[in-house]
């Protein structure tokens, strides 16, 4: 997994990216807080970052804040890491929008355990927003079909959102799961089979109606 | 006699483990030497530019930079284990943002020290 570690003292970027290798993730890494916020807002950018707070440019809690505006849609797991002890700054640090607060030094075993907890978290994010996707376009569906349709009201079409005109049963089975299977009523049956009983007599007469018609022989 | 008194090696062990704790940092990081030559050669390529900023904020009584890069080098301490100069550091840390000038350049003099004999115990 992609990880951004931004931070200004080398060394500690350094045992990070370090450690990140060693538990097979991707360390991007950023050396000031500019550089991180371009990182983290690029196309395929990591969804998680460990980020140092006092760092030229942008601090790390500016940089909470900046990501969780500009990456509403898409949160990414955010970690801040700093020698900033007192509880005012944890708290301010959690108001801007960090995800976790570790302190250094750190303990190896710790920020390993944090940065699991997040991707626990990022999976179940992701897993919940396909869900809520799946859920909105079912809703948009039976939307569609609860609004005001207009329809003609000589050959009964249905006009669509795009300006067609479409049969009842297309517009129907584009926009619903329910499907068409064709026969015809008992009324329909009555009337078309006495519209059709007139229609083979027009076309071939009875032996009554032949005889009555044929001209009297020599 | 109050507390224990420690024999002459053991006293002598415990003052550089707090110089540089090697060892400390070798379980850090698994115990890869590679890993932790790499640490110690970074760390002493941005060393003479940083004494310098220190040396040049300080002369000129840049608190706010002084203060800063304190900060940033408790980082740097805290990776090898070096309680004295961590030490160092958070002191300038403290009298850059609220000492005088003076006392802020007697806490950089003894964080550049500090970390020179750090320095002294790395095999890189």
């Amino acid at each position: 997994m992609k990880i951004l570690i931004a931070d200004d003292d080398r060394t500690t970027l350094h045992l990070l990216e370090a450690h990140l290798l060693r538990w097979n993730h991707e360390p991007i890494l950023a050396t000031d807080g500019t550089q991180a916020l371009q990182r983290m807002t690029e196309p395929g950018a990591p969804s998680m970052a460990i980020l140092d707070w006092i760092m030229p440019g942008t601090h790390g809690d500016r940089l909470c804040h900046e990501l969780r505006t500009q990456l509403a849609h898409t949160p990414p797991y955010l970690i801040l890491l700093t020698g900033k002890s007192d509880r005012d700054d944890m708290v301010r640090g959690f108001e801007a929008g960090a995800d976790d607060y570790v302190l250094k030094p750190f303990h190896e075993a710790e920020l390993h355990a944090r940065v699991r907890a997040g991707i626990r978290i990022l999976d179940m994010q992701h897993r919940l927003g396909a869900r809520v996707n799946e859920l909105e376009e079912a809703l948009a569906r039976i939307k569609t079909l609860q609004g005001l349709l207009p329809i003609c009201a000589w050959c009964n079409k249905i006009r669509d959102d795009r300006n067609y005109w479409q049969k009842v049963e297309t517009y129907l089975s584009d926009h619903s799961d329910v499907r068409f299977t064709h026969c015809i009523c008992p009324e329909c049956r009555e009337s078309q089979a006495l519209a059709m009983s007139r229609h083979l007599r027009k076309a071939v007469p009875t032996a009554s109606e032949s005889a009555a018609s044929k001209p009297p022989g020599p | 006699m109050n507390g224990i008194e420690l024999a002459p090696v053991c006293r002598e062990s415990t003052k550089l483990s707090l110089v540089y704790d090697r060892e400390a940092l070798l379980s850090d990081i698994g115990g890869d030497l590679a890993i932790l030559a790499e640490l110690e050669q970074s760390f002493l390529e941005e060393w003479p530019h940083l004494q310098a900023e220190i040396s040049a904020a300080s002369q000129a009584g840049a608190m706010r930079q002084l203060a800063d890069l304190a900060h940033k080098l408790k980082g740097s301490f805290g990776v090898f284990h070096a309680q004295r100069a961590s030490a160092a550091a958070r002191e300038l840390e403290k009298r850059a943002k609220t000492g005088s000038a003076g006392d802020a350049a007697k806490a950089a003099h003894a964080l550049i020290q500090e970390a020179n004999q750090m320095i002294e115990r790395f095999e890189a």
